[in-house]
């Protein structure tokens, strides 16, 4: 279906530009209205988290190197409810993309095109993903890669002149209430973490899968440095009004004043936000795709590119008012289901099997390297 | 008007897309699933444009997984 070959640095630097897409923007509102000042330390509690769900997933592969989660899941559970499983697991991907779609929409509207029908930004952004998939799972996988040094230098462009109106003193009193406050803003980043479970749709076209533990270990660790460095950039300059902001990092840029040649630099931010949106959607489109075609048993998954664009656009407008809901409780527990729930349960069974089958042939079934 | 004049747009688009992809469909279960997924979505569009009030998986979301929830993590 698939002959790609891609590296594991590649679907690291996928992975990491994917899950701190949207984070960028909403994630400092989310954590500091739980969190207050020490919104600093809740990345780093949810680190362990993120680093679990990768171990899951890297083991999983081991132990089935040339399959996706669609696949050894029906294999492991069967195929009647490794079907059921795996449409709901897709349904899961497609929608939880289908909203990001809809935060970028709104975003636009928001700040940007206040005239454009929501409907034409949607499908203009959908498009361009969809062409981005249909070219294979090294265009996807290489896209980010590219347009990488981009990104971290239009984001080091917002932090830089922002250093000098940096207040160490709006962390303060630090840690007030106990670790409490940090372990509920920790919980709150479970909206974006558990998104490295769609990892298990690229490691398959790893071509030299000896280090991708630690490529994936450094994939959770980029990404927590990014949020830890963006929490604490806009809580030491705008404070305890962070909550008010529904984009805090979009008032920072506004923010910045520098020789008064560096002004309203709102549109680096929309650059950096559309260009990692791209990567956060493709990166879904195409897991979804994938999947939906290997649950099939179809021997291409492209046809299906389209058809699953349209569900998402249709997704991120159906009865949904405003994004807000996307950090509800109810929905980081949809996420932390198919994010740890999923691959725990597959490995816990993989596990079982092991231990209960007999070799064949003198082998066991372990990969070519060693979690 | 102006819903008739989107959905009939929308109409337009996929009634394109449908047969640009067509060829490329090798097999009859290919076929229906891109007719059953793109006759779904059309149908669910002309609904909620009609019916905006229309719950959705989202409600569906929050139903289900709302006894899970406890009441620290709505603060």
């Amino acid at each position: 279906m698939e002959r790609g070959q891609v590296s594991a640095a590649q679907v690291a630097v996928l992975s990491f530009t994917a899950v701190t897409a949207t984070s960028l923007l909403t994630a400092p509102t989310v954590v500091s209205s739980v969190v207050k000042q020490d919104v600093w330390l809740s990345p780093l509690l949810a680190l362990p988290i993120g680093f679990l769900i990768v171990w899951l997933i890297v083991k999983l592969n081991q132990i089935y190197p040339d399959q996706t989660l669609v696949q050894y899941s029906m294999k492991l559970l069967g195929r009647p409810l490794g079907i059921a499983v795996n449409l709901i697991y897709l349904f899961f991907i497609i929608h939880t993309t289908a909203y990001v779609l809809r935060q970028f929409t709104d975003f636009m509207k928001l700040t940007f095109l206040f005239t454009t029908p929501a409907f034409v930004v949607a499908s203009s952004m959908i498009l361009v993903c969809a062409l981005i998939v249909r070219s294979g799972v090294e265009i996807v996988v290489r896209f980010p890669m590219l347009l990488l040094p981009v990104v971290l230098s239009l984001i080091l462009m917002v932090y830089m002149p922002s250093i000098k109106d940096i207040n160490l003193h709006n962390f303060e009193p630090v840690l007030s209430e106990g670790l409490v406050a940090p372990l509920k803003g920790a919980f709150r980043l479970m909206s974006w973490v558990p998104v490295f479970t769609f990892m298990n749709f690229y490691l398959p076209f790893v071509s030299n899968k000896r280090h991708v533990l630690w490529w994936a270990f450094g994939s959770v660790t980029i990404f927590t440095a990014i949020v830890f460095t963006t929490f604490v950039m806009v809580y030491a300059i705008i404070g305890a009004a962070t909550p008010i902001y529904v984009y805090p990092f979009m008032v920072l840029a506004r923010f910045i004043s520098l020789t008064e040649f560096f002004e309203h630099l709102e549109s680096l931010v929309m650059m950096v936000w559309v260009i990692v949106i791209i990567v956060r959607i493709s990166f879904g489109l195409y897991s979804a795709s994938l999947g939906l075609a290997q649950c099939l048993g179809f021997p291409s998954y492209r046809p299906l590119v389209l058809p699953i664009s349209m569900i998402m656009v249709l997704l991120s407008y159906w009865s949904v008012s405003n994004v807000e809901f996307v950090f509800s409780p109810e929905f980081i527990i949809y996420y932390l289901i198919f994010g740890i729930g999923l691959p725990a349960l597959l490995l816990t069974l993989s596990t079982i099997r092991q231990r209960f089958s007999k070799p064949h042939n003198g082998q066991d079934e372990q990969g070519e390297y060693n979690v | 008007m102006m819903h008739v004049m989107f959905l009939s747009f929308v109409a337009l688009v996929i009634g394109v897309i449908v047969r640009l992809e067509w060829p490329s469909l090798q097999t009859t279960a290919m076929k229906s699933t891109y007719l059953i997924i793109v006759i779904t979505v059309f149908v669910i569009t002309v609904t909620i444009t009609f019916m905006p009030e229309l719950p959705g998986p989202l409600q569906g979301i929050k139903a289900l997984f709302k006894p899970l929830t406890a009441a620290w993590m709505s603060e």
